[in-house]
């Protein structure tokens, strides 16, 4: 079977694969996609989906008949009825269906968002038996993390030594950035920067289920010096020619060259491992000029483990048995002086949701924006129920006449209840058609706004279609009940003689409803606006340094001679210097937002080393701390000529000096300071304090090392001839280090996007608030239209007896005020206690403040004025005579 | 005596008529040329399927194509029952219209 443009999209067939009564579901599918096919391929895409929206809605009565038509029932009459009184009324159908659709398609979307976000991993043929083994963190003997990074040591013994372990795999992330250079059939070899460069093990190809392409990928990873790509990664480096055999030349953890031995599908966007080539972990653990060469595995804790175990196996036996031969191992590897270890085993399928450390494995605890839409998600559903409830029951009046003479020709109460039902059902299931239409077509907008990437192939997901039901089968039945009783109850005598009794209850209802609803956009309006007061007050904190105006460079990564690259990164920079609009240069490991090159354990020399105190370390070059203007407030800076500034010397924040307990600044300087286990500094200077990883976290001790070179080249340029200066730049990178290619970005931008998590909460909250007030103004402006007309009679008498247009529409609108500081009243706390939630992660917040609740109230306020004003200053301004007259 | 309603009967001279293709959308195409009734494409299927469960057509499966996604088509064939109920019809009818007195068939001829 095949598909193009001019087949029936996906979610209209599963549409019709649910809603086709069984025995002609087939014949009448392919009905519609042979005739979808026609029309698409005859007049437009566009008019075929018209086609078939209208089409399915009109074959409705006889799906529904055909499903339970057995024995005559009136459901078919029922439907008949129902469209019959949905176009006579075109204006109150639109603004019923509407809303509900509306609300439905949001809904949904959201529904396939969370499906997408909670089946990461799960297509792993062993998913339900894999674990990721995690290593805690110990601070002051409290565990304060579990961490995915592990000793390469870790895989091999414990399969070895657990017998519950079936298997256990290694990888080795890039940790960044690798150049791959394609060697062969070309003159001029064409660079890449690749950020899915991966060592693994070979059962890594076994243990995860990837969908092999070409080869065998076991078998590839399995010896050295050879590499699996993915489809994708294939595509880039050659195009369509065969890639098997041919040799990258990979320049990152290690460099090396590798034949391409097999290729796989792309992993799928639900694996929270993103690789595009897949190198033989031996490479990098073996290879001799690599930092894991001399060491026996239990130094260095940049490995992800994972572990497959027997379906029978007790979890927390295994984690303990592997922390003992852990530790056995350790002690042995140390010689005694280690704390013990505590080992956690993730399900692999609960990594995307709930890890909180923020990279690709394990990618920043999503579960938070999970719940936080689907919240979002019933909100919005909720209003539009609310709104379908109240046009509802408030056009019950309309319907009075029809269910009397109903009644009076001998309609049951149960008939006349069946009927509102089904009336009801139907008009659920079309807006539910739109819904899906509206989701399908909205779904990449959402990929953007989230930033995630749910295939289209999401509708094939039973449990998306699960939640559909749910949400109609909910909504159908909840929102039509009470509707069906109000309007099936009414006396065929009374309404005849023309009392419909004030129905002061319904009132009232509908009055709660309305301030339900109120209650409800003002807390998403609300939302939004402490999202953003939160963003603007994190931007504007004073970072400690200055990111205006530099240019960020990164280093060559194919560097073939290490003596000449540091000569010519001199003569880059030296260069650089010399044109007029750069006034400083400096190069460090890492740079502000980036993140820091280590974390480990320190404390003073005086003290003993049990007593160790967790810091980030970064090194920088001694123009660095001018470059991004942070202010020394004690001491000095490095002297690069100074031997000792350059071995040993550093520079610490004000947090550092406080944590390791100095009197003052001034005390701290020349102060002796060790390093992890053996590894002695003297603190030079004080730097105020900053917040290198923006205002969003804690203050925390960072030290600056000295190093030379680095992986950035910052340079501080003026704000003339930007463009001419980043071309001459380029010129002397490109000569000085022919192959590479010149990335350069701007500091300051690329801080920003820190706030990405941030900003994409921001625009998700602006964009639902705005539904949710569209729906809810919908609601509004059916509901006044109604009672407005409703109130016709008396509001003419009133207008005969002098009242103004003016005084009418007061009347008419006066309670909307109340019911807005009711509804006011009620989001205060919820809001409340949520927004202090949130804001409460940061290490700086915004107060809570009243304009905070008052602000969206008002616009509440004013939505509900302007959607109820037009049709009450139209019955205000309206002839009274024209009202009175009317019976 | 159990007598076919017209739509019944425009139904079965429309699959006499379409003979081997005789399909839902042709049948629908077929009534909508004849009379100007649009079924929807659902709808259509609900007096076939009546006409099928009172015996007066049989159902085939048919061949599926690309064009459908690999869903089959259903072909309707009238059954001996069909062909004796619209014999009956015919009958009926020309019985019906036979020997009208002279006036009234010059009166219907005129306006007709």
């Amino acid at each position: 079977m095949t598909r193009n443009s001019n087949s029936l999209p996906s979610w209209a067939l599963s549409l019709l694969e649910r809603i086709v009564p069984y025995r002609n579901r087939d014949v009448v599918i392919g009905d519609f996609a042979e005739i979808f096919h026609y029309v698409a391929r005859e007049d437009g895409w566009l008019p075929a989906i018209r086609w078939y929206l209208w089409q399915f809605m009109r074959s409705l009565p006889s799906f529904v008949m055909n499903g339970f038509s057995i024995g005559g029932s009136m459901v078919g009459s029922y439907v008949k009825v129902a469209v019959r009184n949905l176009s006579k009324r075109k204006f109150y159908a639109a603004l019923n269906i509407g809303g509900l659709a509306i609300g439905m398609a949001v809904c949904l979307l959201i529904l396939q968002y969370v499906v997408f976000e909670t089946s990461y991993d799960s297509f792993h043929e062993n998913a339900d038996n894999l674990y990721r083994v995690n290593l805690g963190s110990y601070q002051e003997g409290e565990l304060i993390s579990q961490d995915p990074y592990t000793f390469h040591a870790i895989a091999p013994l414990i399969l070895e030594t657990v017998p519950e372990i079936e298997r256990a795999v290694r990888i080795h992330p890039s940790y960044g950035t690798a150049t791959v250079r394609i060697l062969d059939g070309t003159d001029a070899p064409v660079s890449f920067r690749e950020s899915g460069v991966g060592f693994v093990d070979a059962e890594f190809a076994t243990m995860f289920t990837y969908s092999p392409s070409i080869g065998d990928a076991a078998v590839t990873l399995d010896s050295k010096g050879t590499a699996v790509l993915s489809k994708s990664a294939v595509r880039r480096f050659f195009g369509d020619t065969d890639p098997i055999g041919r040799i990258i030349d990979v320049r990152g953890w290690v460099d090396g060259e590798y034949a391409v031995g097999a290729v796989i599908e792309d992993m799928p966007t639900n694996s929270h491992i993103r690789f595009d080539i897949m190198l033989p972990i031996e490479d990098l653990i073996e290879n001799e000029n690599g930092q894991y060469a001399e060491t026996d595995g239990w130094s260095w804790t940049n490995f992800v483990t994972y572990v497959q175990l027997g379906s029978s196996a007790d979890i927390s036996a295994v984690e303990k048995k592997i922390a003992s031969v852990v530790d056995a191992s350790r002690a042995e590897s140390t010689g005694g002086r280690t704390s013990s270890a505590s080992i956690e085993l993730q399900p692999i399928q609960r990594i995307h949701l709930y890890s909180d450390t923020e990279d690709m494995f394990s990618a920043n605890a999503a579960y938070k924006t999970v719940l936080f839409l689907s919240i979002i998600g019933i909100f919005i559903l909720l209003i539009a129920w609310v709104n379908y409830v109240n046009l509802t029951t408030a056009r019950a009046v309309e319907r009075a006449r029809e269910v009397g003479i109903r009644k009076a020709s001998g309609a049951k109460r149960s008939q006349v209840f069946s009927q509102f039902l089904v009336e009801s059902l139907f008009l659920n299931l079309v807006a539910l058609v739109l819904a899906v239409a509206a989701a399908h077509y909205a779904l990449p907008l959402l990929n953007e706004l989230v930033g995630v990437s749910i295939p289209t192939t999401i509708w094939q997901s039973k449990l998306v279609w699960i939640g559909l039901i749910g949400i109609f089968g909910v909504g159908a039945i909840v929102a039509s009940l009470y509707p069906s009783l109000v309007l099936s109850a009414f006396q065929p005598i009374s309404v005849l003689k023309g009392k419909y009794g004030s129905g002061v209850a319904g009132t009232r209802l509908r009055k709660g409803l309305v301030v339900f609803q109120f209650a409800l956009s003002i807390s998403l309006i609300s939302g939004m606006y402490i999202v953003y007061e939160q963003v603007q007050y994190l931007r504007g904190v004073d970072l400690g340094f200055d990111l205006d105006q530099t240019l960020v460079v990164q280093r060559p990564s194919i560097i073939d001679n290490d003596e000449e690259y540091r000569s010519n990164r001199e003569i880059f920079k030296s260069r650089a210097l010399e044109l007029a609009s750069i006034s400083n240069a400096a190069m460090s490991t890492s740079i502000p937002g980036v993140g820091y090159n280590l974390g480990t354990i320190f404390r003073r020399e005086s003290v003993p080393d049990t007593e160790v105190l967790p810091v980030n370390v970064v090194w920088v070059n001694d123009t660095f701390i001018d470059t991004y203007k942070f202010e020394l407030i004690a001491g000095r800076n490095f002297q690069a000529d100074n031997e000792t500034d350059r071995e040993l010397g550093v520079l610490v924040n004000e947090k550092t000096v406080d944590v390791l307990g100095y009197d003052s600044n001034e005390a701290a300087i020349g102060g002796r300071i060790v390093f992890g286990r053996s590894s002695p500094a003297v603190i030079l200077g004080v730097l105020r304090d900053f917040s290198w990883m923006s205002a969003k976290s804690e203050l925390s001790p960072v030290v600056l090392s000295y190093s030379e070179g680095g992986a950035w080249y910052s340079f501080r340029i003026g704000t003339q001839n930007l463009g001419s200066t980043i071309d001459d730049l380029e010129g002397f990178y490109s000569e000085l280090f022919p192959g590479n290619t010149f990335d350069y970005f701007f500091a300051d931008e690329h801080f920003d996007e820190l706030f990405l998590a941030e900003e994409r909460l921001q625009t998700l909250v602006s964009l639902f608030a705005a539904f949710a007030i569209l729906v809810a103004a919908l609601g509004l402006v059916g509901l006044s239209a109604l009672t407005a007309s409703q109130r016709i009679k008396e509001i003419s008498i009133r207008k005969v007896l002098g009242a103004s247009d003016f005084g009418i529409a007061r009347l008419l609108t006066g309670h909307f005020a109340l019911l807005v500081i009711i509804g006011v009243a009620l989001a205060v706390p919820a809001v409340y206690f949520v927004a202090d939630g949130w804001l409460n992660e940061f290490a700086v917040r915004i107060s809570l403040s009243a304009e905070q609740f008052l602000i969206p109230g008002l616009i509440v306020l004013i939505m509900a004025l302007l959607s109820s004003g037009f049709h009450v200053f139209r019955v205000a301004h309206a002839n009274p005579i024209e009202g009175i007259r009317s019976d | 005596m159990n007598m076919l309603s017209r739509t019944e009967e425009m139904l079965l001279l429309a699959v006499c008529r379409l003979q081997t293709e005789a399909f839902g959308i042709n049948i629908r195409k077929e009534v909508e040329a004849l009379t100007g009734k649009r079924y929807s494409v659902g709808g259509i299927y609900v007096p076939l399927d009546r006409l099928v469960k009172k015996g007066f057509l049989s159902t085939k499966t048919g061949r599926a194509t690309e064009n459908r996604l690999g869903r089959p088509k259903r072909l309707f064939t009238i059954s001996s029952v069909g062909l004796a109920a619209l014999r009956e019809a015919r009958s009926l009818y020309e019985a019906m219209w036979a020997s009208l007195p002279e006036p009234v068939v010059k009166q219907l001829t005129f306006s007709g």
